[in-house]
């Protein structure tokens, strides 16, 4: 049975902070960065009013804001921090250091361009170039998804078996500062949900003492690494179950957790897109079969793991793919489209693939322009 | 319960490398005349070879030379100058 919810207007950071609060993270460590700071600005007030009880760590930089989270999920703590962009690239040594280490640590990332030149909006250049530091990373579309997926993200990340930190990942000011409509369950339903954090996958012992990330041999090493990819690749059923259950309890979901696609198969275009693309392009499906063209459309919500399979799946059962990333990996192409280009290669599909970057620098990409792409993608 | 990841971690061995005093050139000895007790020495140590003293049986800090390998930062930290580093074989 879905839980009862509140239908309420907020923006996307505000979403975040809720889901975090529902949660009770029992240390927040974090330093101010737009877009980003709205979250931790809301659960310090949330620290302050007494209804949310943790211990909230004011840092001189987010390189030390990650290291007293790394700390804390040491301990065996519940841990939470957030960030974007600049601060996120300040942290780089402890992104590594928590996603190698194995440790459950919760970050959103509210996605917005590098520099220079100077610019706070969105693309999703920051958290891509994290892409190999063994976090999981979920990007969404819309400021619902974002309590969503932060939500499920404690259960996801906490998991012993899966034990990896996380970044739910979404466009800054589109989602972060927008309001749109977020179904907010109440607290004790989110909790029941969540749980506590009970079980944790490393926990200080002063009786046991042990060193960690000392010097280490080759041969262990590999073994630590070949761990990591055996977790990246359980994660993926991981977050389709623990997607699964959250739709049960609060009545939505997002395709299988990992991918969601839009449409029906068997159309001559495929609108692959990440992040509020997957939004709008819903809007330019919707107009482009209105004008008689078979199109339909797959988000990729999951990014690490990268959902191989589903994807696999989907270009078997379509025509042509157009590939819509926000970010670019420079000498090659945005790194969504290659990954499916080069997955499909694996499994022999030969579905082609074409490769757009759009939305760079916080461009707009409304669905009139993805249209547009999609037209010029079928004339081809 | 699910088993953890397979993390970098290392739990502390008494003599992992082995007798590691035989690396020493120099060797710590504690003048009991001098020695006032105060333990700064065995905050110091990092081999943690130093057996901290007792005040209420008046007994000095005492040495583990099996570990101690003569790094000689508890004669630089003594207050007293109580420690003196004696070249080894001497």
């Amino acid at each position: 049975m879905v839980v009862k919810q509140e239908l309420k207007s907020m923006t996307g950071n505000d979403a975040a902070a809720y889901a975090a609060l529902f949660a009770k993270p029992e240390v927040i460590a974090a330093y101010p960065i737009t877009p980003q700071t709205t979250i931790v600005e809301n659960l310090s007030n949330y620290v302050d009013e007494g209804l949310l009880d943790a211990e909230f760590i004011i840092v001189e930089s987010e390189h030390s804001a990650l290291a007293a989270c790394m700390g804390a999920a040491w301990a065996g703590e519940r841990t939470f921090t957030a960030t974007s962009s600049q601060g996120l690239l300040y942290m780089a040594e402890n992104v590594f250091w928590s996603g190698y280490g194995r440790l459950p640590i919760i970050m959103p990332v509210v996605n917005r361009c590098l520099a220079p030149g100077w610019n706070i909006w969105p693309d999703f250049q920051d958290s891509m170039a994290f892409r190999d530091a063994g976090w999981i990373q979920m990007y969404t579309k819309n400021n619902q998804e974002v309590f969503d997926t932060v939500l499920q993200s404690f259960k996801i990340s906490e998991s012993k078996d899966i034990a990896l930190p996380i970044m739910p990942c979404y466009d800054g000011f589109v989602i972060s500062h927008t309001t749109g409509q977020v179904n907010l369950p109440n607290a004790e339903d989110a909790w029941e949900f969540v749980g506590p954090y009970d079980d944790p996958v490393i926990e200080l012992d002063v009786k046991n003492p042990f060193a960690f990330g000392a010097m280490t041999m080759p041969d262990q090493y590999v073994n630590n690494r070949k761990d990591l990819i055996a977790a990246m690749e359980r994660a993926k059923k991981k977050i389709i179950d623990v997607h699964k259950e959250f739709s049960e309890i609060f009545g939505r979901s997002y395709g299988n957790g990992l991918v969601e696609p839009y449409g029906d198969d068997d159309d001559d275009l495929s609108l692959i897109t990440i992040g509020t693309m997957g939004d709008e392009a819903h809007e330019a499906i919707d107009r482009l079969k209105a004008e008689g063209m078979k199109v339909n459309a797959l988000r990729v919500r999951s990014f690490r793991p990268f959902p191989e399979e589903d994807i696999v799946k989907f270009a078997k059962n379509n025509h042509k793919l157009l590939v819509l990333d926000r970010s670019v990996s420079f000498g090659n192409a945005g790194q969504v489209g290659i990954e499916i280009e080069s997955a499909l290669k694996r499994n022999n599909v030969d579905t082609p693939v074409k490769k757009l970057v759009r939305g760079i620098g916080g461009e707009d990409v409304p669905y009139s322009k993805i249209m547009k792409d999609a037209k010029e993608a079928l004339k081809e | 319960m699910t088993e953890g990841p397979s993390q970098p971690i290392l739990y502390p061995v008494e003599g992992v490398a082995g007798k590691t005093g035989e690396w020493r050139t120099f060797y710590p000895v504690v003048d009991p005349d001098l020695c006032i007790k105060c333990n700064i020495c065995w905050k110091y140590c990092p081999d943690n070879a130093i057996y901290p003293a007792d005040r209420e049986k008046d007994q000095p800090i005492k040495y583990d030379y099996d570990y101690c390998k003569g790094c000689g930062i508890c004669a630089e930290e003594c207050p007293k100058g109580a420690i003196k580093m004696v070249p080894q074989g001497e």
